[in-house]
C-alpha cells in the first residue's frame, strides 16, 4: 500500500479531493481569528465564549446530519422545519411536561417520523417526482397537521418538554456540553456510514448518476427511500433535543432551521447536486455559521444581517463549488 | 418495386431527409387536445359548482368582485412563478420579495400622489433587479435554482426585517383607492387579471416567448438554435421577481398593513398554483393562463375547506395533498402522451 505513505502527491490528491472541505474550515478558522482581534473576549481566548460557539454549532450540525445525507443523494428535504417542529410540539403536547409519558411518546413520535420520511422517499422514488415539490408539499401536510394538533388539543402554543429531556439536552459532562459531545458521536456514526459502509458508497454512486447506479445494479428505490427515513427521524430527534435545550417547544420553531441546514451543507463543501461531500464538510459548514451568528451582535450590525450575510455566504460558497467542479470536469 | 435503399444516416445519403408531413398531431385525429391537459378546468367548473350549489346566493356580481380581490395575490405570484418554471427552474425567493415589498408599501408610501407614483415605481424596479440578480446567479453564475433563490430569499428576507421589524405600518388610503376602483362596473382586480391573461397570449407569440418555451424544453438544442440561454433565463427571473414585487404591493392594499414575513407563507401556495395549473416542472410546458386557473382552484378549495368548517390552519395540508396529486398527475398524463407519441 504505497498509497498510504505520506508524500507531497499524497497531500496533492488529499487537497483536490476534499478542496472544498478544507476551505471551509479555513475560512471559518480566518473570521474567528479576525473577530476575536477585533474584538477581545470574543472566540478564542475566552472559554465560555468559545463553549456557547460549539454548542450553537453542535446544534447546526444535528439538525442539518439529515439534510447532508439527502443532499448527497441528490434530492433535498424542505419538509425538515415540520418534521423538526412537530416532533418537538407534539412531545409537549403527548407528555404534558412530564417524564414518564416520554417513555412512549418519545418512540411514538420517531415512528411518526420514519412514517414521514417513508412518504417522502416512497413518493420521490416510485412517482419520479422532484424532491424539492413533493417535500415542499409534506412540510405543508405537517404545517397544518401540527397547527391542528397542537394549538387544537390544547389551544397553547408554547409547550414544557419534560424535565429528563431539558437535562439531557442541556447538561454537560466534563465541562463540554452534552450536545457537543453528541455531535462528535454522530461525527463519527456518520464518517462510518459514509465512508465505511456499502450504504455510503451506493449513496454516493445515486447522487453521482442515477444512470450509472442503475446500470450497476443498485436498487435506487430503496437507498432514496432510506435517505429520506433517515433524515426525518434524524430531525425529529433534533427536534426533541433543541426543544429540551431551549426548555420549550412552540410551532414555527422550525422554520430557520431548514435554511439553516441547507446552508451548512451546501458551506461544508458538499455539491447541491449530489454525490459529493461529507458530513466532516457540514461540521466546518455549522463552525462556520455559528461564528458568524455571534459575530454580528459584536459587530453591533442588527439582527436581520444574519440572513442577509448567510444568502451571501451561500451563495458564494455553491459559486466556488459549482465553478471547481466545472472546471476539474 | 424495390429501390435500393439507403440508410438515412450513412454518408452515401447525401440528399437531406425531408419528411413528407410535418407531424405535428400528437393525438389521435380529431382530439388535438391530451385529455390531461382538461383536468385543471374541470376541477374549476367543478369547484364553482360545487360552491354555488351550497350557498347559490353567491351568485351575484358582488361575489365575482370578492373574489377576483381575494385571487389577485395568488395570481400575480403565479403569474411570475410561471416564468420560472417554464425555464425549468424554479423560484423560492418570492416569499422573501413579498416581504420587502409589502414592508417598504406599509411603512413608506404616503398620500401624496408624487410620493405614490415614486414608491410603485421603485417598487417594481426592486423587483425586476431583484429577479435579474436569480436570473443571473442562475445563467451565469451556473448556480442550481432552488439553492441560488433559497439564498436570495434569505437577503430580501433580511432586508424586509431591517425595513420592519414586526408586523406593522399601514396603506396609505388614496392607493388603496385608486387599485380598488371599478372602470364600467367591472372590478380593477378582475380588470388586471384580464389584461395579465391578454399580454401573457401576446407575449407568448413574441421571440421572446418563444425562447421561453424553447430553453424549458430542451436548453442545448435551444442554444444551437440561437437563442441566448443566459438572456432569457436573467428576462424570465426578472419578471419573477417584478410579479412578486406587486403581489407584494397588492397585499399591502388587502390588508391594509405590512409584514416582514408576509411571503414566506405564499411560497408553497405559488408553486402549487402553477403546477394545479398543469404546467410542467421540468419546464416548457404549461403557460400562465393555466397558473390562474391553478390560482382559482387554490381559491376555491379553501372557501370549500372554510364551507365544511374546518378550521383555517389545515389550509396548507389541503394544499400540500393537492401539490402532489396535481403533481403525479401530471407526471403520469405526460408519460401517456409520450407514449402515444412513440406510437
Amino acid at each position: 500500500m504505497n498509497g498510504w505513505a505520506i508524500n507531497s502527491n499524497t497531500l496533492k490528491w488529499f487537497y483536490r479531493q476534499n478542496r472544498n472541505i478544507i476551505l471551509s474550515y479555513v475560512g471559518m478558522l480566518i473570521l474567528l481569528t479576525a473577530v476575536s482581534l477585533y474584538r477581545p473576549g470574543f472566540g478564542l481566548g475566552n472559554p465560555i465564549a468559545l463553549r456557547s460557539l460549539l454548542l450553537e454549532a453542535a446544534v447546526i450540525a444535528i439538525v442539518s446530519l439529515g439534510q447532508t445525507l439527502v443532499i448527497l443523494s441528490g434530492g433535498v428535504d424542505l419538509s425538515l422545519p415540520w418534521t423538526f417542529g412537530g416532533a418537538a410540539v407534539i412531545m409537549t403536547v403527548l407528555t404534558r411536561g412530564q417524564d414518564s409519558p416520554a417513555l412512549w411518546a418519545i418512540p411514538l413520535i420517531l415512528g411518526g417520523c420514519f412514517v414521514v420520511g417513508l412518504i417522502n422517499g416512497s413518493i420521490i422514488a416510485y412517482l419520479q417526482v422532484s424532491p424539492v415539490i413533493v417535500t415542499l408539499a409534506v412540510s405543508g401536510i405537517l404545517l397544518g397537521a401540527v397547527s391542528g394538533f397542537g394549538i387544537g388539543s390544547t389551544g397553547v402554543i408554547y409547550g414544557t418538554p419534560p424535565p429528563a429531556i431539558v437535562q439531557l439536552a442541556s447538561g454537560r459532562w466534563l465541562e463540554v456540553p452534552n450536545l457537543v459531545w453528541l455531535g462528535i458521536a454522530l461525527t463519527i456514526a456518520a464518517t462510518l456510514l459514509l465512508s465505511f459502509s456499502g450504504f455510503g458508497r451506493r449513496l454516493y454512486a445515486i447522487g453521482t448518476s442515477q444512470q450509472v447506479s442503475l446500470y450497476s445494479g443498485i436498487n435506487i428505490p430503496r437507498i432514496t427511500v432510506i435517505v429520506y427515513i433517515l433524515s426525518a427521524v434524524l430531525d425529529g430527534i433534533a427536534g426533541i433535543l433543541v426543544a429540551g435545550k431551549l426548555g420549550q417547544a412552540y410551532l414555527g420553531m422550525g422554520d430557520q432551521y431548514l435554511f439553516i441546514s441547507v446552508a451548512a451543507v451546501v458551506i461544508g463543501g458538499t455539491s447541491i447536486l449530489g454525490g459529493a461531500g461529507h458530513f466532516i464538510g457540514t461540521i466546518g459548514g455549522a463552525l462556520l455559521l455559528s461564528v458568524l451568528t455571534a459575530a454580528i451582535p459584536v459587530l453591533n450590525l442588527p439582527r436581520p444581517f444574519q440572513l442577509i450575510v448567510f444568502g451571501l455566504v451561500i451563495l458564494l460558497a455553491v459559486f466556488f463549488a459549482t465553478n471547481q467542479t466545472a472546471r476539474e470536469a | 418495386m424495390s429501390a435500393p435503399t439507403i440508410h438515412p444516416d450513412s454518408p452515401g445519403n447525401l440528399a437531406p431527409t425531408v419528411p413528407t408531413r410535418f407531424r405535428s398531431q400528437r393525438y389521435p385525429e380529431g382530439l388535438r387536445i391530451n385529455p390531461f391537459d382538461l383536468v385543471p378546468f374541470i376541477l374549476l367548473i367543478g369547484l364553482i359548482v360545487v360552491i354555488l350549489l351550497i350557498d347559490p346566493r353567491l351568485a351575484n356580481l358582488g361575489t365575482v368582485e370578492t373574489k377576483a380581490n381575494a385571487a389577485l395575490t395568488l395570481v400575480l405570484i403565479a403569474t411570475g412563478q410561471t416564468f420560472a418554471i417554464l425555464t425549468g427552474g424554479i423560484d423560492l425567493s418570492v416569499g422573501g420579495m413579498i416581504s420587502l415589498t409589502n414592508s417598504l408599501a406599509a411603512t413608506q408610501m404616503t398620500s401624496d400622489p408624487l410620493n405614490i407614483i415614486f414608491w410603485v415605481i421603485t417598487i417594481a424596479a426592486i423587483g425586476l433587479i431583484g429577479g435579474a440578480i436569480n436570473g443571473f446567479v442562475i445563467a451565469v453564475m451556473r448556480v442550481t435554482p432552488f439553492i441560488a433563490t433559497l439564498a436570495t430569499w434569505s437577503v430580501w428576507s433580511g432586508m424586509a426585517l431591517l425595513v420592519l421589524e414586526s408586523d406593522g405600518g399601514k396603506i396609505s388610503p388614496p392607493f388603496k383607492e385608486a387599485v380598488r376602483t371599478s372602470i364600467f362596473g367591472i372590478p380593477g382586480s378582475l380588470i388586471i387579471i384580464l389584461v395579465l391573461v391578454g399580454l401573457w397570449l401576446l407575449f407568448k407569440r413574441t421571440r421572446m416567448g418563444t425562447r421561453l418555451y424553447a430553453i424549458g424544453s430542451n436548453e442545448k438544442s435551444a442554444i444551437l438554435s440561437g437563442a441566448s440561454a443566459v438572456r432569457t433565463k436573467i428576462l424570465a427571473y426578472a419578471l419573477c421577481g417584478f410579479f412578486a414585487a406587486m403581489a407584494g404591493l397588492y397585499r399591502t392594499v388587502q390588508v391594509g398593513s405590512g409584514s416582514p414575513v408576509a411571503g414566506d407563507g405564499l411560497i408553497l401556495p405559488s408553486v402549487a398554483a402553477v403546477v394545479i395549473g398543469g404546467t410542467s416542472l421540468a419546464g416548457g410546458r404549461g403557460g400562465v393562463e393555466l397558473s390562474i386557473v391553478g390560482a382559482l382552484i387554490m381559491l376555491f378549495i379553501n372557501d370549500l375547506i372554510f364551507f365544511a368548517g374546518v378550521r383555517t390552519f389545515y389550509t396548507p395540508m389541503v394544499q400540500g395533498v393537492f401539490l402532489i396529486l396535481a403533481v403525479a398527475i401530471n407526471a403520469y398524463g405526460y408519460r401517456q402522451s409520450l407514449k402515444r407519441a412513440r406510437e
